[in-house]
């Protein structure tokens, strides 16, 4: 195995998160899935799309999608790329604009898969610390490195930049600025017209959250078309299924289901924050379909493993930093009653 | 030569066009495949398994081995440039015994590996060549098996003896993406116990009929396994792809129908390509090489007849079309238009009497360098 990098033999590998394995006897509330189901028009459309074509190759340039989301966002085609996840956008921008040893950045916390493709691709990692305030601790006038990500809203405390504030950042990175908009669909705002404004803006998106399609792998970017001809020379070249492909078409069209379905998970959010202040918890605004909630002890552990034993799992970070909360995806209205009674009754 | 925009149809019951070239599974997959998807699909807010575990599961089973020797790729392609990520590294040589599938090379180069091709002999990889190439340099082999565009096979005894001869530090590639198609199916199997470092990939596209799913997978040691693994993205296939491979693994009913087809199909192929006097490439596959003389005007004259084959002039097969083996319906669709080709064109060559195997243009890197 002499051929093999360093890196690769010394890495930890990905860690799974925990899935319990009687699924339906759990509230899962520790992965941010949206508690709604897909758009029936996305279900009709992988019905429609399962038949005998499954035997024939998909199309290699996923065109209806392309079109579909250049028609949404208000880009045309050619700034515009759908890929396997949001996952593979993250990992093929590393790719195409980082080499070997070339460093990149992204706030501490937030999507922690960074840090792993950046292991993957040899990259050197730099985070910066923030504050409740959104103020980027010792972030350098112009930072050098090859792409900087920013979750935004970020993960998992749920803060949100302004679009002045990413646009002031974006003009203090020399490389790529990748605004993770994972979760954007749930916050007031978003930074997609500072892609048209900014070169080095680059916008990623997920059918995973929103739509309720995380079983389907969907992802998209918008940015310049000479960064997306970059992204689509390094792709896998078939790497959107058929049914992938129909289902992000029928997602992208159906924004009256898509609205709605935000909408009620954004009361239940704002309403479950000011039900867990009311108990002397401590939330920080949250512009996901999450909060980041820190019980009076601060002692985060204590409350997750309450919540386990009453069947309701949540998210907690072991990190001193944030083992002081714990992260609670928003689901539905009742899900959330339930889960704040076992709250009440933990203390 | 005809313009593709001169699609005029020219036979009476050739109203749609049938797809020779992507040497995809005719039949189609399983039905318990489609009823899976139609079942799962309201499951699709969920993540899919990170690994795919039932399905690695269901793999191990069927090969009657550990779940550790398997993993998932969104197709056999995703493995394969996973693959070259790791293995096929500036400074690096891969060697690619060609013509064979395109990704082998444009992967290994995209990682920044120097591509070294070897060639053919009677249509079989020229094995011995590979070995004269080998260098300090090398990292890596990838060899389809059976092959495309050639369609053929290299016995277990010549395998085993080859391998034998590899150096243990090179990893070798067995694509076996048409393994259940040949006469030997669990070739692949038998040569990763004779050895570590080799890494099988097969596919659910083809003979499952599967290729709009995107879902191959990988067998080799836990230790190699564990390093593709590590350059994989997570969830990176999707769970209705899961979901659909899993019924297809378990109907192996449908897929012995599948083969059986195949077989009675390529017999009437045969019979027909012999009347015509069309020289061909015995195959192992569900695809066929035919000897037409001309591989871009065939296949354009093939388009008026609203048939699509694949010209192989990529490949260095200047004078050869590659074919799906389709049901009699098609076939005789296909042999049809190619007597009426055969019979106007100059270019078409009549082959001698019984027909032989079409003679092996010169082999060398020259032609398949691209």
């Amino acid at each position: 195995m002499s051929y093999l990098r360093q890196s690769i033999i010394d890495m930890a590998g990905y860690v799974p998160g925990f899935q319990p394995p009687d699924e339906k006897d759990w509230l899962k509330l520790n992965t941010n899935e949206n508690p709604f189901p897909p758009s029936p028009r996305v279900l009709a459309a992988i019905q429609a799309a399962t038949n005998g074509d499954l035997r024939k190759y998909p199309d290699a340039t996923c065109r209806a999608g392309r079109e579909a989301a250049a028609a949404l966002y208000g880009y045309s085609d050619d700034w515009v790329i759908l890929a396997n996840g949001s996952d593979e956008l993250l990992n093929n921008l590393i790719r195409a604009s980082a080499g070997e040893g070339d460093e990149i950045g992204f706030l501490n916390p937030s999507y922690s898969y960074y840090a792993t493709l950046a292991e993957i691709q040899g990259a050197k990692v730099r985070t910066f610390n923030f504050t409740d305030e959104r103020e980027i601790v010792d972030f350098p006038d112009l930072y050098q490195g090859k792409l900087f990500f920013l979750t935004n809203p970020n993960a998992p405390l749920g803060l949100t930049w302004t679009v002045d504030e990413v646009a002031n950042l974006s003009d203090r990175c020399a490389g790529l600025l990748v605004v993770d908009e994972a979760y954007a669909d749930f916050s007031d705002g978003n930074c997609l017209d500072l892609v048209r404004l900014k070169q080095n803006v680059v916008v990623t998106r997920t059918l995973s959250k929103s739509y309720s399609l995380a079983g389907m792998r969907l992802g998209l970017a918008i940015t310049r078309p000479e960064v997306i001809a970059a992204l689509d020379k390094i792709r896998d070249h078939y790497n959107l299924d058929r049914l992938a492909q129909a289902a992000a078409v029928a997602a992208l069209e159906d924004q009256g289901y898509l609205l709605n379905c935000v909408a009620q998970v954004c009361a239940t959010r704002d309403w479950f924050r000011e039900e867990l202040a009311k108990r002397g918890y401590h939330v920080l605004p949250s512009g996901g379909n999450y909060v980041f909630a820190s019980p009076p002890d601060r002692n985060g552990r204590r409350v997750y493993d309450s919540l386990y034993s009453r069947k309701i799992l949540v998210r907690y970070f072991s990190d001193p930093a944030l083992s002081h909360g714990l992260r609670i995806s928003i689901g539905t209205r009742e899900q959330m009653e339930v889960t704040l009674q076992a709250l009440s009754e933990i203390g | 030569m005809m313009a593709a925009t001169d699609l005029v149809p020219r036979v009476e019951n050739a109203a749609y066009v049938v797809d020779l070239a992507n040497n995809e599974n005719l039949m189609g997959p399983s039905p318990l495949a489609i009823e899976a998807i139609q079942r799962e699909a309201a499951q699709v807010y969920r993540y899919p398994d990170i690994d795919g575990t039932p399905l690695l599961d269901a793999l191990a089973e069927h090969y009657e081995t550990e779940t550790e020797h398997f993993m998932l790729g969104n197709g056999s392609n995703e493995l394969i440039d996973l693959i070259a990520r790791q293995w096929a590294r500036p400074g690096t040589e891969v060697i690619v015994p060609s013509p064979s599938f395109l990704p082998y090379g444009s992967a290994s180069q995209r990682a920044g590996a120097k591509i070294i091709r070897t060639g053919l002999r009677d249509w079989h990889f020229d094995l011995d060549a590979v070995v004269d190439m080998i260098c300090e340099k090398t990292s890596l082999i990838i060899l389809g098996n059976p092959n495309n565009p050639t369609g053929t096979e290299i016995d277990r005894g010549t395998l085993e003896h080859w391998l034998a001869t590899i150096p243990e530090d090179i990893l070798v590639v067995l694509d076996e993406a048409y393994a259940e198609y040949s006469s030997d199916q669990g070739l692949g199997l038998a040569l990763l116990k004779q050895r570590e470092n080799l890494i099988v990939l097969r596919t659910f596209s083809k003979a499952y009929g599967l290729a709009g799913l995107r879902i191959g997978y990988a067998i080799g040691s836990p230790d190699l396994i564990r390093i593709v693994q590590s350059q994989r993205q997570q969830f990176n296939v999707n769970r209705l792809a899961h979901t659909a491979a899993l019924a297809a693994l378990k109907d192996q009913d449908y897929l012995l129908r599948v083969l059986g087809n195949n077989v009675v199909f390529k017999r009437i192929l045969y019979a027909g390509l012999s009347d015509l006097r069309i020289a061909h490439v015995p195959s192992f596959t569900n695809f066929i090489l035919l000897y037409c003389g001309y591989a871009l005007a065939t296949s354009e004259a093939l388009k008026t007849y609203r048939l699509l084959v694949k010209p192989l002039e990529r490949f260095g097969l200047h004078e050869f079309i590659r074919v799906t083996i389709g049901p009699p319906e098609t076939i005789e669709r296909l042999l049809i238009a190619l007597k009426e080709i055969q019979s106007e064109q100059s270019w078409f060559p009549v082959s001698e009497c019984p027909v032989s195997v079409p003679k092996q243009p010169c082999s060398g890197e020259k032609l398949w360098r691209y």
